[in-house]
């Protein structure tokens, strides 16, 4: 008899539907599965036996085959377990076939019968949402997380209980999708920094135009603790968005509620490869740390000091807003759409530029080659380069910054004004070209960005544009004034990395 | 005798010398004509010897022991140089300018950097002409000052003119010489800087200043020595302060402990020259709280201004010159 099933294969961060056959029909007995790779296939070969045993069926001295199509598609992972034993079960007509042709699964099945989770049952999930399969079948460890595909969702604990389920004899196991619990994770608080009151402007800028930010000066002034507190002041996700990020995050196999708002904040590590931060693998495809940053932040600590061919790596996500992985026998997509915020000191012991303590113990010549080590297109492509110094007023001098809450609200307000400018989704960092005159650029605004941009770069340009309308955004105005450019100018734009 | 040539040969024995050698042909003759009675008498080294079979070369631009436009100053030196190149404009030896020597650490703070810089281009625009050594630091600092307000300097090298050490300066070499300014060097063009050249080249400069500005000095560091030449010839010694546990500036807070100026401008220096100390007006409302490296935000606080408006007027004081932003982000009052 034949008999078919759904399920998923995991591609990249998103999942792609897969109909699993199966087919008994006389002839010397065998258990075949095709669709898949060897060894793949001899595992989930063996798990299926003892799925069925676990049911308390035998394999009937036949020829059973089972395909997992389409053929060409990698499918790694025990994902198909459960699947192929609904099909052949329905397939020797011990389930009915036309309920189990309806539902999709994806689980992997222990050696006594129990349901597993895999990776990337959020994505399978909303795979099968959009496929409107009847129900969706997933481990009971992951159905709380499947759930939130808005479909039903069954979670059952057994190989045995899932035949009575499907059967009809037991109702099914469905999964709530559970409630908005309040203690979903906070983002650090802005008001904990004290002083630093210019690269508070500059943060608030870069969250309120998208912008790329660069925190460069001494060690000690808290550059990784302001870009902490990014997050908290972005705007923040929406359902569909925050969906988004809780799949890629599932497909990497780590842990996020698919419920939190806040957007997510990755900082890896300067000796991370190449392939861990962008993405790849040759058998399949693993998740990079610029897609687990996509819709969020990633922020490098200490920017000379990552490799440049990891630094190269991260042009076509900030170009693209995505990578494109291309093996021999398949090619992926990943998102990463993120923000990218850096920290660097101006030398290799840290101390140029510093107004007290220890003199700067490097030669000219080591801090060219420090500086050099982050090459010009990488530093292009900060929008915004702000100065942080440890700031030498006493404790009982030192402002606190505003609550994360004010500027989120701040930060918001000049997202609306770019939302009406420029369209869904879209903010100032994402112009392409910057032309002036549409920005809204009063004359004077115009001859000042000229003359502050006078020999340099279209970037620079670009970038000082933009940042001079983003100022002019959270201030509330329609027009961008001299004065937004100057000031732009002044605080907020790269020094020269050569030194004297 | 011809004097070029006995000098020639004497450069070309110690081309690739030792400093024992250096000394001891030295202290041999304290003239060219002692010197000259040696290679005669047969006493030249070998490669001496080699040189007088070959052809004279060019003789070039140089001065030579006993020559008028040698400064009269180089004479008081316990051992004045027996000759030196030149590239550039001779007339600065001469003895109508003012010379001010500014000299300090290889690895300044950056505020010493830009006190360095600034003190010599508002001295330069005065008409005195600033002589380093062409180091990196604080020497390439005083030079460039110079060169920003197209004056002249002297920069004595510690190796020979076409060498150039540092490589890294020799643009600003050009530079000295394309504004008028004048290269000097003890040693052949070609000669390599070796550790005892630079107290020696450390020796002419003390003699050709008339006041000498130590920025930064360290504990028995270059500059130190320098001062100490200076002290011997009877030059007065003008030292930058600084705080007083900063380990950088041990050297220049012995000196300042001894006796010397403390110079935090240049009207300082002026009045040790008992040059006219003209009053600047300020160009600018930040006055000289600019005279440091400033970040916008701590100028805003001392003139308790937002910070947007101070950063906006900054841009346009850059944009008129009078501000210059240092490469790790700051602002500062650009020359005078």
């Amino acid at each position: 008899m034949f008999a078919t099933t759904n399920s998923c294969a995991l591609l990249g961060t998103d999942a792609i539907p897969v109909r699993v056959e199966a087919q008994v029909e006389t002839g010397l007995p065998r258990f075949t599965i095709i669709g898949m790779s060897e060894s793949d296939e001899r595992e989930t070969r063996e798990r299926v036996r003892c799925g069925l045993a676990a049911v308390g069926v035998d394999l009937p001295l036949k020829r059973v085959t089972v395909s997992v199509a389409p053929a060409d598609l990698p499918k790694g992972g025990a994902g198909f377990d459960v699947p192929i034993l609904l099909a052949v079960l329905a397939a020797l007509g011990e389930i009915p076939g036309d309920v189990v042709a309806s539902i999709g699964a994806q689980a992997e099945l222990g050696l006594d019968g129990q349901l597993r989770p895999v990776l990337g049952t959020l994505a399978g999930a909303l795979v099968a949402a959009r496929q409107q399969w009847a129900a969706f079948i997933t481990a009971p460890a992951a159905a709380e997380r499947a759930a939130r595909a808005s479909l039903p969702v069954w979670a059952p604990v057994s190989a045995a209980e899932l035949r009575a389920v499907v059967s009809g004899q037991a109702d099914p196991p469905i999964v709530a999708v559970p409630e908005g619990d309040e203690s979903s994770p906070i983002a650090p608080e802005l008001s904990d920094v004290r002083g630093q009151e210019v690269a508070i402007e500059a943060m608030m800028l870069a969250a309120a135009g998208g912008h790329n930010l660069l925190l460069y000066g001494p060690p000690g002034a808290g550059k990784t603790m302001l870009a902490s507190r990014l997050p908290g002041v972005l705007p923040r996700l929406s359902q569909d968005e925050a969906l988004e990020v809780a799949m890629i995050h599932d497909a990497a196999g780590m842990e996020r509620d698919p419920a939190s708002a806040l957007r997510p904040f990755r900082a890896p590590h300067h000796a991370t490869s190449v392939q861990a931060m962008v993405g790849g693998g040759s058998a399949r495809p693993i998740v990079g740390e610029v897609s687990l940053a996509h819709r969020g932040v990633l922020f490098l600590d200490e920017l000379p000091e990552y490799r440049p061919s990891v630094l190269d790596a991260l042009r076509q996500p900030l170009e693209d807003g995505g990578i494109m992985i291309r093996r021999a026998r398949w090619h992926v997509r990943y998102p990463a759409r993120l923000q990218l915020v850096a920290a660097m000191n101006l030398c290799r012991c840290g101390r140029y530029g510093a107004s007290g303590g220890a003199p700067c113990s490097c030669s000219p010549a080591s801090r060219e080659s420090y500086l050099s080590r982050v090459s010009g297109a990488i530093m292009d492509r900060f929008d915004i380069a702000v100065r942080m110094a440890p700031d030498i007023r006493s404790l009982d001098e030192l402002p606190r910054a505003p609550a994360s809450s004010d500027i989120a609200g701040r930060v918001a307000q000049a997202r609306a004004l770019q939302l009406n400018r420029l369209g869904a989704g879209m903010c100032n960092a994402d112009v392409r070209v910057a032309s002036p005159r549409a920005l809204g650029f009063t004359p004077a605004a115009r001859s000042m960005l000229r003359a502050r941009t006078a020999g340099l770069s279209g970037r620079r340009l670009r970038a000082l544009a933009l940042t001079a309308r983003t100022t002019a955004d959270l201030r509330g105005s329609e027009l961008v004034s001299d004065e937004d450019v100057a000031a732009s100018s002044s605080l907020f734009f790269p020094v020269p990395t050569e030194p004297s | 005798m011809d004097r070029h040539r006995t000098w020639e040969l004497y450069r070309a024995e110690l081309a690739c010398g030792s400093p024992l050698l250096e000394r001891r042909w030295a202290a041999a003759c304290k003239s060219l004509d002692e010197l000259h009675g040696l290679v005669r008498a047969g006493r030249a080294g070998p490669l001496a010897r080699q040189a007088m079979l070959e052809p004279a070369p060019v003789p070039g631009d140089v001065v030579l022991h006993g020559d008028d436009d040698l400064p009269d100053a180089l004479g008081e030196l316990r051992r004045p140089p027996l000759g030196m190149h030149l590239k550039g404009n001779r007339s600065l030896l001469g003895s109508s300018t003012m010379r001010v020597a500014i000299v300090g650490s290889r690895r300044p703070r950056v505020h010493a950097l830009e006190v360095a810089r600034r003190i010599s281009s508002q001295l330069s625009r005065r008409g005195v002409t600033i002589v380093s050594g062409l180091a990196i630091g604080i020497d390439g600092a005083a030079h460039r000052g110079a060169v920003d307000v197209g004056a002249p300097t002297i920069a004595v090298l510690g190796s020979g003119i076409e060498r150039c050490y540092p490589s890294r300066h020799r643009s600003l070499a050009d530079q000295i010489v394309a504004c008028g300014g004048l290269l000097v060097s003890e040693y052949g063009l070609l000669d390599e800087a070796r550790p005892w050249r630079f107290p020696e080249r450390n020796r002419i400069i003390a003699a050709l200043c008339d006041v000498l500005v130590v920025v930064q000095a360290g504990n028995a560091s270059g500059s130190m020595g320098t001062a100490s030449v200076a002290l011997e010839l009877g030059r007065d010694v003008g030292v930058v302060p600084s705080a007083i546990d900063d380990v950088a500036f041990e050297g220049s807070l012995s000196l300042l402990r001894d006796g010397a100026r403390a110079v935090v401008d240049a009207a300082s220096v002026l009045r040790m020259l008992g040059m006219e100390d003209a009053t600047s007006a300020d160009l600018h409302e930040f006055g000289s709280y600019l005279d440091s490296p400033r970040d916008p935000g701590e100028l805003a606080r001392m003139v308790e201004q937002p910070v947007r408006v101070v950063a906006s007027r900054l841009a346009l004081l850059e944009i008129d010159g009078l501000v210059r932003r240092t490469d790790d982000g700051r602002y500062v009052n650009a020359g005078g």
